[in-house]
């Protein structure tokens, strides 16, 4: 399987499922930077607020289907809710990031999530992301309350650390690999198509200098979890 | 009208070469308007309009060039400076821009140079200035010398005799602002307003873009009064924020106290400066972060219906980077030529005290809030303003660019995808710092005349403290406060219901409001669009939006800047009645 790796990283349309996430939360929490350390492996000490919505991809493999994720991070100021919602049509599964060393990040996580829900008609896995967890010096939000809070909504949870690259790759993959589960459980695999997009446009001449995609094998990813933090769902 | 001319040429760097072909081919459509608005495009016989007064002594020189690639020897003599302005150049009234190989010519130009414009003339002395000093840039080949009117040369202690003639043009373009700026009591207001189209010299810099906001009058003896009146009320205000929010009768500028419904904002702002322009050391200084978060979090609780909306902190630091010149170099002689490196890299305190930050932020505070006020529909609850810009570019693109268009809907790439945050910045996010300061005199002459006429009709707007009633103005900033509510909460329902009806967006929104710059905007996002429009069109869906939210604008500098504002202008001359 890793041998494909290569091949499939320099080709960003050759995939067999398209699955569209949001990352919401509260502004400042580290949405954009968790976007950047998973889809580019960075991160950027200089990243500047989002303005409406910025945009990565990453491929992903599971059962050997190469599945893009198109991931739409969201700015997190109040203002921009009614912009930013239109982005969740379509979406197949939604990431809700705090701080955890902001209490009041964490209390708008039921907000966010009644947000998606009055947004959304059709169910989507959702994750739960308690971010920045290298500051645990200054914690404010206790990983049990949290853990607590997944449970009672169904959510996935992960804590997560853009800066020091902890946990961050497990959060999305385990999301992919949740929304592919569940897909292919309710529907069976043929129809999972129905879905996700399947992509037929292998025309396109990409350009990929200025695509960030990296290929992982979610069968591989179990490498260095040394994770305090309970999933589950 | 033939769509298919205006067609700029494709080209993913924009050398002046290919803009400069197109434009001047579709030059003599709008030549009759306002022929002045563009760079490197004119090819006037500039000898006949030499009519700008002057007042430095370099200004009567005339520069010349000489252009054969034969002549690039290194030597530097004055001999030879001699000898190749003899030989190169015939006379004056030569086209001498016939011998820059790069540039398209054609017989039609000469139209522009007997044009009937009202504008043509005050402006082609200044404008040819700019030209030159772009064609000497671009061209490695170009060898020059100087000469003055008599022929007499003159001496040149550059080593690189580029160095003098664009000194000489820098000169000139100083004697013309000196003179409008410092030469009578009124100052010309229309004047300013088009030579400020064409890039404002750092030195006139704050204070031309005060005078276009209408923050200053014209009339120069008021100046002080005003500026006096202005900064007693910025103080005033934010102190009785601070005594009205958490009934504090000791209220300390330096220590923001904010009350339960106000910390949102506070935070909001707090976080975001920490993110303002990493990468210019001058914003990481702590001085200027309190220094604009108390302009910022002033602005959003006077302005609640809009509030603080991120991106306008960008914004801001425009106005606080320009008028910070204001105080560099004060107390020196100003020989020093004044430029962004130090200042960007200086922390203000080591050069202002705490009277000059106050004036420094309320400057800023009211130069900020009148260019606001001008396109606040773009940060009001749903951001209409930008909803509309939007579409309008969509609109345009789908004329002008049918191909592209075309790939964007088979790609379902979305015009709001990626053009939303151009229109929030206003394109401050899309290029460097540096090119956002020389945009933003154009941007600020071109809305300069909407913000300037609606000073003192709008009677309630409270922002307004030049007129008479400043004396009241300043000693009840509440009162203005509570109007400045009232007009906006009309506004914002206005707002609102219009953006559940697009429909009606078009008829409504310009009342008051100026579209003006809006309307230039959407004109410099098409023209920035066009840019990139061929690598565009060899990318799907995902190289398109990872392309359109990093452009590759690093290196661009004023001139890549001002062929994109010429374009524009273009655009926007011909679609004017379409």
């Amino acid at each position: 399987m890793s041998e494909e790796n290569t091949d499939t990283a320099q080709y960003d349309y050759d995939y067999d499922y398209l699955f569209k996430l949001v990352l919401i939360g509260d502004s400042g929490v580290g949405k954009s930077n968790l976007l950047t350390r998973y889809s580019g492996n960075e991160f950027q000490v200089n990243s500047k607020s989002t303005i409406g919505v910025e945009f990565a991809t990453k491929i992903v493999k599971i059962d050997g289907k190469v599945i893009k994720a198109q991931i739409w991070d969201t700015a997190g100021q109040e203002r921009y809710r009614a912009i930013t919602k239109a982005y969740y049509r379509g979406a197949l599964g939604a990431l809700i990031v705090y701080d955890i060393t902001k209490t009041k990040s964490y209390e708008n996580c039921n907000d966010w999530l009644n947000i998606l829900n009055s947004n959304l008609d059709n169910d989507i896995v959702i994750g739960l992301i308690g971010n920045k967890k290298d500051l645990q010096h200054q914690r404010a939000v206790p990983v049990e309350e949290a853990q607590e809070f997944a449970r009672n909504n169904q959510l996935l949870f992960t804590e997560t650390s853009a800066l020091s690259n902890e946990n961050v790759e497990r959060a999305f993959d385990e999301l992919i690999n949740s929304i592919y589960q569940n897909l292919k459980q309710q529907t069976g695999m043929d129809s999972l198509n129905n879905f996700a997009n399947t992509n037929n446009n292998n025309n396109s001449n990409n350009n990929t200098e200025y695509s960030s995609t990296n290929t992982v094998s979610l069968a591989n990813s179990k490498k260095t979890e040394k994770s305090s933090s309970g999933d589950c769902c | 009208m033939d769509i298919s001319r205006l067609k700029p040429k494709r080209s993913v760097s924009s050398t002046a070469s290919s803009a400069s072909s197109i434009n001047l081919k579709s030059h003599h459509n709008i030549s009759k308007e306002q022929p002045h608005r563009t760079f490197s495009l004119m090819t006037q016989n500039h000898q006949q309009h030499s009519s700008a007064p002057t007042t430095s002594t370099n200004t009567n020189s005339v520069m010349m060039m000489s252009l054969t690639p034969t002549q690039s020897s290194s030597s530097k003599s004055k001999n030879k400076n001699r000898k190749f302005g003899k030989d190169s150049y015939l006379d004056d009234n030569d086209d001498w821009l016939a011998n820059v190989g790069e540039y398209t010519i054609e017989k039609e130009d000469k139209f522009i140079s007997s044009s009937s414009s009202p504008f043509a003339n005050k402006h082609d002395s200044l404008f040819m200035v700019e030209e030159r000093d772009i064609i000497i840039e671009s061209s490695d080949l170009a060898k020059k010398a100087t000469t003055d009117d008599t022929g007499v040369y003159k001496n040149i202690d550059d080593t690189d005799p580029s160095l003098t003639i664009k000194n000489d043009t820098e000169n000139r373009l100083l004697a013309r602002y000196q003179n409008l700026l410092h030469g009578s009591v009124n100052i010309k207001i229309n004047e300013l307003r088009d030579i400020s189209w064409h890039g404002i010299p750092l030195k006139y810099k704050s204070l031309t873009w005060k005078l276009l906001l209408g923050y200053l009058p014209p009339n120069v003896k008021r100046h002080e009064l005003i500026l006096k009146q202005k900064r007693q009320s910025y103080k005033n205000g934010i102190l009785q924020t601070i005594k009205r929010d958490t009934g504090d009768m000791n209220a300390d500028m330096n220590i923001i106290q904010v009350n339960e419904k106000n910390k949102q904002a506070w935070h909001q702002i707090d976080i975001d400066l920490k993110r303002t322009h990493p990468d210019i050391a001058l914003y990481q200084f702590s001085s200027v972060k309190k220094s604009l978060q108390r302009i910022l979090y002033y602005w959003a609780i006077r302005r609640p219906t809009t509030g603080y909306v991120q991106g306008i902190n960008d914004i801001c630091t425009t106005f606080y980077q320009v008028f910070l010149l204001d105080y560099y170099n004060k107390n020196d002689d100003c020989k020093q030529k004044l430029n962004w490196d130090e200042i960007e890299n200086t922390d203000p305190t080591e050069y202002m005290d705490g009277n000059d930050f106050n004036s420094l932020e309320s400057d800023t505070f009211w130069c900020f809030d009148r260019f606001l006020e001008s396109i606040m529909d773009n940060y009001v609850h749903g951001q209409p303003g930008i909803l509309k810009q939007v579409s309008k570019l969509e609109k345009i693109c789908k004329r002008i660019d049918p191909v592209l268009y075309a790939h964007f809907a088979s790609e379902q790439v979305e015009f709001f995808q990626f053009a939303f945050r151009w229109m929030n910045c206003l394109l401050m996010r899309e290029v460097p710092m540096r090119v956002v300061l020389r945009m933003w005199d154009t941007y600020l002459a071109e809305s300069s005349s909407d913000i300037t006429s609606n000073n003192g009709e709008n009677t309630d707007n409270s922002n307004d403290f030049d007129n008479d009633k400043s004396n009241e103005s300043v000693s009840s900033p509440l009162t203005t406060m509570r109007n400045n509510s009232i007009f906006n909460s009309n506004q914002l329902t206005k707002s609102y219901d219009n953006s559940n009806d697009k429909n009606s967006l078009n008829t409504t929104f310009n009342n008051k409001n100026n579209t003006r710059l809006n309307d230039f905007h959407v004109y410099v996002c098409c023209a920035f669009l066009e840019k990139w429009a061929t690598t565009l069109e060899s990318m799907d869906f995902t190289g398109i939006i990872m392309f359109l939210q990093s452009c590759p604008t690093t290196s661009w500098n004023e001139q890549d800047i001002e062929m994109l504002l010429s374009e524009a202008y273009l655009w926007q001359c011909h679609f004017k009645d379409s």
